[in-house]
């Protein structure tokens, strides 16, 4: 598997995680057309309004790796 | 909006807190009883309504799930109590709505055992001094009010049985209210900090008033006035707790609706 399909259907699981399917899956067709880093951008953008940036860090850790 | 449910939930406290002040025998009213009600039949609401943004079947919307079932139970049995006290004039303690007030501890405590999990905590230094402290205090509250002191050779069996479970069960919500304060800092800086803060604060509260309650127990039950102002701590609790439910999902609504608008631009 590419590392941009890896990185999607990771930072999909974690948008399902934190904002449940619904939202996982209108991100998933937001990002079909994404390059990787802009996923990254986005993800890291979305959690850290939500969460703030200290627990955005630990939940991005397994997908900071297909960058 | 945000604001306008803040006016209201406010409101309707100080409403509450003024129909308490000036009514005699609050317990035995019904207009009373349907103030205190309130509170958590809104909680419910608030939980649906987030329950169904998430969506059931992914982790959180289990987790919400699970915490509108928990208030549920909590209002059910706080039903009952008023049901039996206005309708038939009696207390049903000890029985099986108690056992429904029980039921509410476990799906509360497994609810907000899954955020904590979710929630990636790690654990810093302060972190395990702050939580020691505050959970060996509560214990040493819980435990002597709750259940040493609950014993009392005048009671039944059952009703002993009963007043030491409600005790054991006060100790399940200063885990609960541990797990609150974990996670309310770790999302600190987010837009989920505040919800979480305030649902912390509401079983902070219900603990307080349930130790309070043990304390006062006497007091409260013959009616004595300054005892029943109790309540307004549970609506309070109540109201917090409804508030938090329904800023969480408020929160994610924005997110959904914020990204959908940008998809549609796209397409």
């Amino acid at each position: 598997m590419a590392d941009k399909e890896k990185l999607l259907n990771e930072s999909i699981k974690i948008i399902e995680e934190n904002f449940g399917k619904y939202t996982a899956d209108i991100y998933k067709n937001f990002y079909s057309d994404k390059s990787t880093e802009e996923i990254y951008i986005s993800i890291q953008e979305l959690l850290t309004e939500a969460i703030g940036p200290a627990n955005t860090e630990k939940q991005l850790t397994k997908i900071k790796i297909y960058l | 909006m945000k604001n306008t449910i803040q006016y209201i939930f406010i409101s309707l406290f100080l409403i509450s807190l003024v129909l308490y002040s000036t009514i005699n025998n609050a317990h035995g009213n019904l207009i009373v009883n349907i103030f205190y009600l309130l509170p958590s039949f809104i909680a419910i609401i608030a939980g649906i309504y987030t329950t169904r943004i998430f969506g059931i079947g992914n982790t959180r919307g289990n987790i919400f799930l699970l915490i509108t079932l928990g208030t549920s139970l909590w209002f059910l049995g706080d039903f009952l109590f008023s049901f039996y006290a206005i309708v038939f004039k009696t207390d049903p303690f000890p029985s099986y709505v108690d056992c429904i007030y029980f039921t509410a501890y476990p799906l509360l405590f497994f609810g907000f055992l899954k955020e904590y999990r979710l929630g990636k905590i790690t654990w810093t230094k302060n972190k395990k001094v702050i939580t020691t402290l505050l959970i060996t205090l509560l214990l040493v509250f819980t435990a002597y009010f709750g259940i040493f002191k609950a014993y009392s050779i005048d009671n039944t069996l059952w009703e002993n049985v009963f007043a030491i479970i409600y005790g054991l069960a006060d100790m399940v919500l200063v885990i609960i209210v541990a797990f609150l304060m974990l996670i309310a800092y770790e999302y600190k800086e987010g837009k989920l900090f505040r919800p979480w803060l305030y649902i912390f604060l509401s079983m902070l509260l219900t603990i307080t008033a349930d130790i309070l309650y043990a304390i006062y127990f006497n007091e409260y039950e013959a009616g004595i006035k300054l005892a029943q102002y109790l309540d307004m701590l549970w609506i309070g609790a109540y109201f917090m707790l409804a508030y938090g439910l329904f800023l969480i999902g408020y929160t994610i609504k924005e997110v959904q609706t914020k990204i959908s608008e940008k998809n549609s631009v796209i397409n």
